[in-house]
């Protein structure tokens, strides 16, 4: 739709006919190295010493499994694809079909987080198991690295990984592995209840709050849903709070006030603005919640996107995606080379396979938060050529991007450039369950990604987040305050977070 | 790469700020700030050092009042620019959330006015590329300070204005900026940065081009927050290079970490390096050897010392050398005194107490007792006192899965496929889906010829594994009906270790292809607490002889003795009746009531209670067990016979169904009963524990009587509870702790045993039992009868409805008594009769859809004896009819018949085109079930596998009308009720309301991986309506 009609641009004096101009750039003359005997040997010196180091420091603290020989396969423990297209099998596969020497073979893991890492951390510390290539959740990394559980990766990464996901591979000034996928989470929100009640979208957290309390005290609506179960996805909420009011953990100096804050806010949405059940909610639960038609708010990742389009009726109309009013967790997943791999050399080439351009073009196609810039900007017209498209299904395939555009730029959503896939009978309406967000959200997506916030970074932060979580549950079911909560996490997350 | 655009001094740059308002009572806040970003710029841009433009190239545009007067500048300045023109507005801005179109002020507007006023971002966006294009090849850079720039960003790419030149936005779509100045020089944060940026120049770089001031602004930027306390982020849209500065960065100028870990390295191998140099005798160590060589230097190279005196000398001094590099190795790897990360234990339980486990891990993690390091192998401490020893994660299985796993333990790991090694690459660990290494005429023939024949020498397996025990490996598993065969569904695997399903509790048949122990029950455990020690038998026959895993000696931690849950009101029908009292007598007693209440039993295959109490109602009736004698001797023939066996089970309702374990038994016992007046709890005797039946008999939580840490006894309902018959003979669960270990886990074994040890310890202690005994269980350490004034139990109150003093019975039951046990259940049970509802639309075709589909129908089929009969309808029919079934494997198929119909599921077609009309086929199921002969006392269900209900549009008329009709076929009280289970295989599971209302909420699983743990159960715990609500059952 075009805006209302007003006064057109300025257009008087058009230009001279000619530019005036134009010498050619001025470019600097190149001058080559000199090319001296002793500036070769200088180079070669310094070649070899590089050498040196990174294979002394390779060798520390690694001993190979005495099976190592060549045909084993690569194993990579991961926990299942819980999107619906599989795409990590498909990447592997795919490795497999080019790579026949050298296989790789996904040792599926428990589907809750907190399973597989204890698998993996107690197989590798106690040297069973004999995975090569770990799939280790954001989180995980400084535990893996401080119990000499993974190697280092010898090479700086690539400019092209998204900065704040590089961090999360980084411990001890250290790079320990590649960022596999991302993700950082999104504001859900029904514009028809909101536009009901006359309410703007909120810009704050104060605003979703007061606005999710008022529709909830109507009775006809809930406000909000998020994840306050007991398990990770409450820390998250918890630590996207704290953050809001502008407090962190582990607390600095006279910061206690804003968490105090934070959890009352907390607390005081989930009485005042959530439905009652919200304490056994997990992002399943919430989607389900939320695609009834009859809740205002949602916090949730992008994979929710996808879901409400197949499942809630009137899905275009009424819902709208934007950023979080204040900073999101950032999660995703990052690969890494156990300590004791037998083959780390291939185990590193099979890893920077998964994570190239290609790899997280496809990723983000069909699903996953891909954690290289490359990847949304769609640079060069570049799309997932790598594994086949899904079997045609007869939906549309969504999120295809434009071809040819050098500076890429997002496709309007229902756009199907010339030879982009899945063209299907447009007449079901709705985007394929394939990808996650469409090509137009991409933008929103790789804001947010950039602007999420790590959890805090440690070797102890399985019992870091589990004194959060249980503070957290006793808090929401009224045992204690607020203010005592943020007492007690104050107390204990300085305890965890030293290791006691 | 072409070398970047500009350089020498003629670029041109407007700079438009717009710092006050010409309106009175305007509510755009006047921006001093503004002024001085324009002047800061002006100064930089024009700096004769590193500045790009001559003076007089710098036009600044204050308060412009109208955009004529931009639009003018802006062509002014093109014509003049030789090369880069670069445009910079400062000002207030908004976006017009209609048409997501960013608008910047101009110093006529008013907020009011702002969108027909001010200066479309898209506008000048475009104008811009209009110079770009016709003054080619003049280079263009955008900067916008201002709330909501980022949008101009967005609007950059779409069609409307794309724009093939720099736009750097000071931040995102959404967020605004504070008008505040701030710092010395007044100016706003981002164009503060960014003259930073251009005076002082960019790392390792000798002049500053738009992408590298990018990079360099998003870092510094990224350090501040924004207004709502998130990273301040900026957003570009990038151009060709140009160049923008010729400032030089001075070298050692603030490089981060994770850009250099070189600094860190040595920063920190310096550090410890001195810690090193602190230790005792280290410092004496270079005048040491510097002492030494001097004084052997005659020796080392003095020709006349004899030879073995020189060796000597040059071993001592190459010695010296090698303490001194093992120095400097133990700097490298650093004298760590901040604490390692802890051990990591895994905790396998029962589900039933999984949460009295776990709350005492919490406890025994944060104690004192876990802050003393383990002990290594060779004898140290492994990390310093203090720190957290030991991490516990708890995780449950049902009994039959775990019994599965630890048959096939050497593929717990995930690193070994199946013991015929097809692993040929497929990547989650399965044969290739064209089936190589395994025959798919017969699968069974690679099964055979792999295991050992089954170790009953009575031949008989237990609960019908024979007929499919390899279900599941039909190796020729691709889904043939799917375009192309790309389907990812895994492709089917030899069963491996199905030969031991005999010795597992319901010897439930797995089907290899679907059963992955590690994502199936857990990570691999190093601790592992069942419920009974009859499991642990059954699990070490299993395991004997296994070069992979071993399970060391069970003790007992807690104990809970097994009961018949009374509803108070039938016990004071029952005067007289002890509370301690033998099956026969309690029959007895029980049929002399004018109302016999229903019989509900928790499954023997899936729980540890519900075992035992087999067991006992088998065995036990006189009130003790035969004498192990008489296994071996068939003395158990007589009172297993199969006549006799029935006649028992006859009287156990929904036995053809039984719910997963006591506490999800008593659960659907209180959720009944929640629905009806008074909270009136059926008619019912329920073999439960003393601990579910106290933990029943609590008050909701957040009702009155609920304490939290206050009088332990108030927790209690006074009404409406269940009393305890303690049946003699029949034994306690025990809860036995059982230390695991695994076969190459070698790195830390002392460690690891010692942290099992220590907690098991702890547990046994006085802190772990009064963290067992609030949860309502009776101490281990008090052989199982607590003490009177025992505080930490609350078995004793008044109205806990148990008898704690009544002491528990423990038995020694060996694998042979059980597996006689189960194969008579498993004979005599009720039949029951699945009807299989399987969604074939297109929609079932995404991602891995149709494999859960798969694994979902193998799981309910293995769930099934050997008298049980099944049928799998698939809709819809087909393309061009929508409301209807095909028949895929008629209701009535025995289940010996299973794996034909498994495989007949994985062959079917899916759809291309038309979508499900759900409602017509549950009405057609529904009448078929209810109104098919069958066996009298036949248990029936529907299993609906789905991935969304119906796909018509809401609305349509047809949809309606069958809905309607199906949801008053449902409530017709006079019909018998057959019940729906529902699995969801879309996403998110159980998203669709429809499917909800269909199975009552609880009985609709989402397909996640654990669906195949729970089917079991809750294919069982089915809503079977109550005798005295007047319907049938």
């Amino acid at each position: 739709m075009t805006p209302p009609r007003r006064r057109p641009p300025h257009r008087a004096l058009p230009l001279p006919p000619h530019c005036p101009l134009r010498r050619p750039p001025h470019r600097p003359l190149r001058r080559p190295l000199h090319r001296t005997v002793a500036a070769k040997a200088a180079t070669a010196a310094a070649v070899l010493t590089a050498l040196c180091v990174l294979a002394a420091a390779g060798c520390a603290g690694q001993a190979p499994r005495a099976d190592g020989a060549a045909t084993e396969p690569i194993l990579l423990a991961s926990g299942s694809d819980l999107t619906s297209s599989g795409i990590r099998q498909s990447l592997i596969k795919q490795w497999n079909v080019e790579h026949p020497d050298h296989p790789a073979r996904i040792v599926v893991l428990p589907d809750e987080a907190d399973l597989q890492r204890s698998q993996l951390v107690g197989a590798l510390q106690s040297g069973s198991g004999g995975y090569d290539v770990v799939n280790l959740d954001v989180t995980w990394t400084a535990e893996f690295a401080a119990g000499g559980l993974i190697q280092r990766w010898p090479e700086p990464l690539p400019a092209d990984f998204i900065a704040s996901v590089k961090n999360t591979v980084v411990h001890d000034g250290k790079v320990w592995g590649v960022p596999f996928n991302t993700d950082a989470a999104l504001l859900y929100y029904n514009k028809e209840i909101l536009d009901k009640y006359g309410f703007q979208a909120p810009r704050t957290w104060g605003q979703l709050m007061s606005v999710a309390e008022d529709i909830q005290d109507r009775h006809a609506e809930s406000g909000y849903t998020a994840q306050l179960k007991e398990y990770e996805g409450l820390t998250v909420n918890v630590m996207e709070a704290i953050w809001a009011s502008g407090g962190d953990l582990p607390a600095e100096d006279g910061n206690s006030g804003r968490i105090q804050e934070g959890l009352n806010n907390l607390k005081e949405l989930y009485r005042q603005g959530m439905p009652d059940d919200s304490l056994t909610v997990d992002e399943t639960a919430s989607v389900t919640e939320f695609s009834g038609g009859k809740v205002a708010f949602m916090r949730n990742w992008p994979f929710a996107y996808n879901q409400l389009a197949d499942r809630m009726p009137g899905f275009a109309d009424k819902v709208v995606v934007t950023g979080l009013p204040g900073p999101s967790v950032l999660g995703g997943q990052n690969l890494a080379v156990t300590a004791h791999a037998g083959n780390p050399a291939w185990a590193r080439r099979l890893i920077r396979y998964l994570t190239d351009r290609q790899s997280e073009r496809c990723l983000l196609e069909r699903g996953f938060a891909a954690t290289r810039e490359s990847a949304y900007l769609g640079n060069g017209g570049q799309i997932c050529t790598r594994v086949p498209a899904p079997p045609d299904n007869g939906t549309p395939e969504n999120g295809t991007p434009e071809n040819g555009t050098p500076e890429g730029g997002s496709a309007g959503a229902g756009s199907t450039g010339a030879g982009s896939a899945g063209t299907g009978p447009a007449g079901e309406g709705r985007p394929s369950a394939q990808s996650a967000l469409p090509a137009d959200k991409y933008p929103l997506l790789l804001a947010s990604i950039k602007r999420a916030r790590a959890r805090p970074v440690t070797p102890y932060y399985a019992a870091f987040t589990h004194s959060v979580q249980s503070t957290a549950a006793t808090m929401l079911r009224n045992r204690i305050t607020g203010n005592e909560a943020a007492d007690t996490l104050m107390h204990r997350s300085a305890r965890t977070l030293q290791g006691r | 790469m072409s070398a970047p655009a500009g350089g020498g001094r003629r670029a041109v740059a407007v700079l438009i700020g717009v710092s006050g308002y010409a309106r009175a009572a305007n509510e755009f806040s006047r921006i001093p700030a503004v002024e001085q970003n324009i002047k800061k710029l002006e100064k930089v841009l024009k700096d004769p050092g590193s500045g790009v433009c001559s003076s007089g190239k710098v036009k600044t545009v204050h308060n412009p009042e109208h955009a004529g007067v931009v639009w003018e500048r802006i062509d002014a300045a093109a014509a003049r620019a030789e090369d880069v023109l670069l445009c910079y507005y400062s000002g207030h801005a908004r976006v017009d959330d209609r048409y997501d179109k960013l608008y910047l002020s101009l110093s006529d507007c008013t907020p009011d006015n702002l969108f027909v006023n001010g200066l479309a971002v898209e506008d000048l966006l475009k104008r811009l590329e209009e110079i770009r294009h016709q003054c080619a090849p003049l280079h263009i850079v955008l900067v916008l300070d201002c709330c909501y720039s980022g949008q101009a960003v967005l609007e950059a790419g779409t069609e409307a204005a794309r724009a093939h030149y720099w736009v750097l936005a000071s931040t995102s779509a959404t967020r605004e900026v504070s008008c505040e100045p701030s710092g010395e020089d007044g100016c706003t944060p981002f164009t503060r940065e960014f003259a930073a940026v251009l005076s002082d120049g960019v790392p390792h770089a000798p002049r500053v081009t738009m992408g590298a001031l990018c990079g360099r602004l998003e870092d510094t930027m990224r350090q501040q927050r924004t207004e709502v306390f998130d990273p301040w982020l900026i957003h570009y849209k990038a151009g060709p290079e140009v160049v923008v500065s010729h400032a030089r960065d001075v070298p050692g100028d603030g490089v981060s970490a994770s850009e250099s870990p070189q600094p860190a390295l040595l920063a920190s191998l310096g550090s410890r390096l001195q810690a090193l140099w602190r230790l005792p005798g280290v410092q004496a160590l270079p005048a040491g050897i510097l002492g030494a060589a001097t004084a052997a230097k005659q020796q080392l190279l003095d020709g006349t010392v004899p030879l073995w005196r020189r060796c000597v000398a040059w071993l001592a001094v190459v010695a010296a050398l090698g303490g001194l590099a093992a120095g400097v190795q133990y700097g490298f790897a650093g004298s760590d005194t901040s604490c390692p990360p802890p051990l990591e234990l895994r905790v396998l339980t029962s589900p039933e107490i999984r949460g009295a486990v776990r709350t005492a891990a919490t406890a025994y993690e944060e104690s004192d007792a876990n802050q003393r390091a383990l002990r290594r192998g060779d004898g140290h401490a492994s990390a310093p006192d203090g720190c957290r020893a030991v991490h516990l994660t708890v995780f449950d299985a049902p009994s039959d899965k775990v019994g599965d796993a630890f048959a096939r333990a050497d593929t717990w790991s995930g690193s070994r496929v199946s013991e015929d090694g097809t692993d040929s690459g497929d990547p989650v660990g399965a044969p290739p889906e064209d089936g190589a290494g395994v025959d798919p005429a017969d699968p069974t023939d690679a099964f055979d010829s792999v295991h050992p024949s089954n170790p009953d020498t009575t031949g008989q397996t237990a609960s019908g594994t024979t007929s499919f025990g390899s279900a599941g490996a039909t190796a020729g598993g691709s889904s043939a009906g799917t375009a192309g065969g790309t389907s990812v569904a895994t492709a089917g695997g030899s069963s491996a270790g199905t030969g031991t399903s005999a010795a597992t509790p319901g010897g439930s048949a797995d089907s290899a292809k679907h059963f992955i122990p590690l994502n199936d029950v857990g990570p691999q455990p190093d601790i592992w607490i069942p419920d009974t020690s009859a499991e642990v038998a059954l699990a070490r026959e299993a395991t004997s002889g296994s070069p992979v895993v071993r399970l060391g000696t069970g003790t007992p931690v807690a104990y809970s003795p097994l009961v018949l849950g009374l509803p108070s009101r039938t016990a004071v029908q029952l005067p007289g009746v002890s509370v301690e009292i033998t099956w026969n007598d309690l029959l007895k007693a029980v049929s002399g009531l004018p109302d016999p209440p229903r019989l509900l039993r928790p499954s023997p295959t899936t729980s540890g209670a519900g075992l035992l109490h087999t067991v006992g109602r088998y065995l036990a009736g006189d009130g003790s067990l035969p004498d192990t004698g008489a296994d071996t001797s068939g003395g158990l023939d007589t009172v297993l016979a199969p006549d006799v066996v029935a006649a028992i089970e006859q009287k156990l309702s929904a036995s053809g169904f039984p719910s997963g374990d006591s506490t999800e038994l008593l659960d659907r016992v209180a959720h009944r009963a929640a629905a009806r007046p008074g909270r009136r709890i059926e008619n019912l005797e329920a073999l439960v524990s003393e601990k579910a039946l106290v933990d029943f008999n609590r008050a909701a939580e957040g009702a009155p009587g609920t304490g939290d840490g206050g009088d332990r006894c108030s927790g209690f309902r006074a009404a409406e509870s269940l009393t305890a018959y303690y049946l003699k003979g029949v034994p306690a669960l025990d809860h036995p702790f059982v230390p695991v270990s695994w076969t190459g886990a070698d790195e830390d074994r002392v460690q690891r045993s010692d942290a099992v040890n220590r907690f098991r310890a702890w547990l046994l202690g006085k802190d772990g039992q009064s963290q067992l005994a609030a949860a309502d269980y009776r101490k281990a350490r008090t052989g199982g009868v607590p003490p009177l004034a025992d505080h930490d139990s609350a078995l004793g109150c008044s109205h806990s409805g148990a008898q704690p003093s009544i002491p528990i019975h423990a038995a020694d039951l060996t694998a042979r008594r059980l597996r006689a046990v189960i194969g008579a259940y498993d004979k005599a049970r009720a039949p029951s009769r699945v009807l299989i509802l399987l969604d074939v639309s297109p929609s079932m075709r995404e991602g891995r859809k149709k494999a859960e589909a798969e694994a979902v129908v193998a799981r309910a089929l293995e769930v099934l004896g050997p008298e049980d009969t099944f049928g799998v309808w698939a809709y819809p029919k087909s393309d061009t009819q929508r409301t209807g079934h095909r028949e895929l494997v008629p209701l009535g198929t025995g289940v010996k018949q299973a794996r034909e119909g498994l495989r007949a599921v994985e062959k079917a077609e899916l759809g291309r085109t038309t979508g499900t009309a759900m409602y017509e086929v549950l009405t057609k199921a529904l009448d078929t079930m209810r109104h098919a002969p069958g066996k009298e006392r036949t248990e029936q269900a529907i299993l609906l596998v789905t991935d969304g209900g119906d796909d018509r549009e809401p609305g349509d008329k047809g949809q309606a009308t069958a809905a309607h009709r199906f949801f008053n076929r449902l409530k017709d009280d006079s019909a018998a009720t057959v019940p729906f289970v529902v699995v969801d295989v879309g996403r998110p599971g159980c998203g669709a309301y429809e499917l909800d209302i269909i199975s009552g909420s609880s009985q609709c699983l989402p397909a996640k991986g654990d669906v195949a743990k729970e089917l079991a159960g809750k294919l069982a715990v089915v809503d079977t309506p109550d005798p005295a609500d007047g319907r049938t059952p």
